[in-house]
């Protein structure tokens, strides 16, 4: 855990890239929201941009063959909560079929609806190439100006 | 849903699927989260429903507490296959951030969406 002055310590976990993991990344980030006393909006909102990105890693991750873990990280500041959602996965290769089925749902899913919910659901959306191969998801949420801490 | 390797247990599936017919509906009434986990199970009766002919299908997501964008593919996987078959399919939600999720993504101009069941069965 890492932390300044002005920033509650980070929060960092890795879980196996698996679907049924996903749920505990999303009552974590809810779990970190309320510490920060920000509001059940707010907090719902990190329930599902955390659950989207997670998602998103876990299915990169199975279409790669990659079994390495999602590593997420969340970092509460003052009027804003950051979380950072890394896999093993290229971005380039969403279309082909996973090399482990199990690791993903079954075919027939229609798709493509992930970015524009977080695009709609965040306020900073950005992807970078992680080190070692893969992609790092930040996603910043800030706290309403006249929403007083609850 | 399979058990993991080394793990004595059936992961729990936190989504309850309970399909009735109501008024000649074929109503699915749902109550949990649905995510990449447990969305599976509520494709599946969608996929049942259809092949087994059912035209006018109700969902009813007074009891969902998460929805996320793998439930939204498969709410809109369940409206193309029932379209296919000249059928429709009506959403039941209520909660704000249930309907968000509907609005962000543009989706509540693609389903019909009621604030109730009986709302939706009288429609």
């Amino acid at each position: 855990m890492t932390g300044t002055a002005d920033r509650l310590p980070d929060i960092e976990v890795e879980i196996p890239a698996r679907p049924e993991y996903v749920g505990v990344v999303r009552h974590l980030m809810g779990a970190v929201a309320r510490l920060a006393h920000h509001s059940p909006e707010f907090v719902e909102n990190a329930k599902l941009a955390g659950s989207e990105a997670t998602t998103n890693a876990v299915m990169l991750n199975g279409r790669a063959g990659s079994t390495d873990r999602i590593a997420v990280r969340a970092l509460l500041g003052e009027r804003n909560l950051e979380i950072q959602v890394a896999d093993r996965g290229d971005l380039a290769a969403v279309d082909e079929p996973p090399s482990d089925p199990s690791a993903t749902p079954a075919s027939g899913f229609e798709g493509g609806l992930s970015l524009p919910l977080l695009e709609g659901l965040v306020d900073e959306l950005a992807i970078e190439a992680r080190e070692g191969g893969g992609n790092v998801v930040h996603m910043t949420l800030i706290r309403d100006v006249e929403e007083e801490p609850t | 849903m399979p058990a993991l390797p080394g793990f004595p247990y059936t992961p729990a599936v936190n989504l309850d699927v309970e399909t009735t017919e109501k008024d000649g509906k074929s109503v699915v009434s749902l109550r949990g989260e649905i995510d990449v986990y447990t969305a599976p199970r509520l494709r599946q009766t969608l996929i049942d429903l259809v092949e087994g002919g059912a035209t006018d299908i109700v969902v009813d997501m007074e009891r969902v507490d998460f929805l996320d964008s793998t439930g939204l593919g498969v709410l809109v996987g369940g409206l193309k296959r029932v379209k296919d078959k000249d059928g429709t399919m009506k959403l039941v939600a209520n909660q704000d951030r249930i309907l968000k999720i509907f609005d962000i993504t543009g989706l509540s101009k693609v389903f019909p969406m009621f604030g109730s069941l009986d709302e939706a069965l009288g429609s």
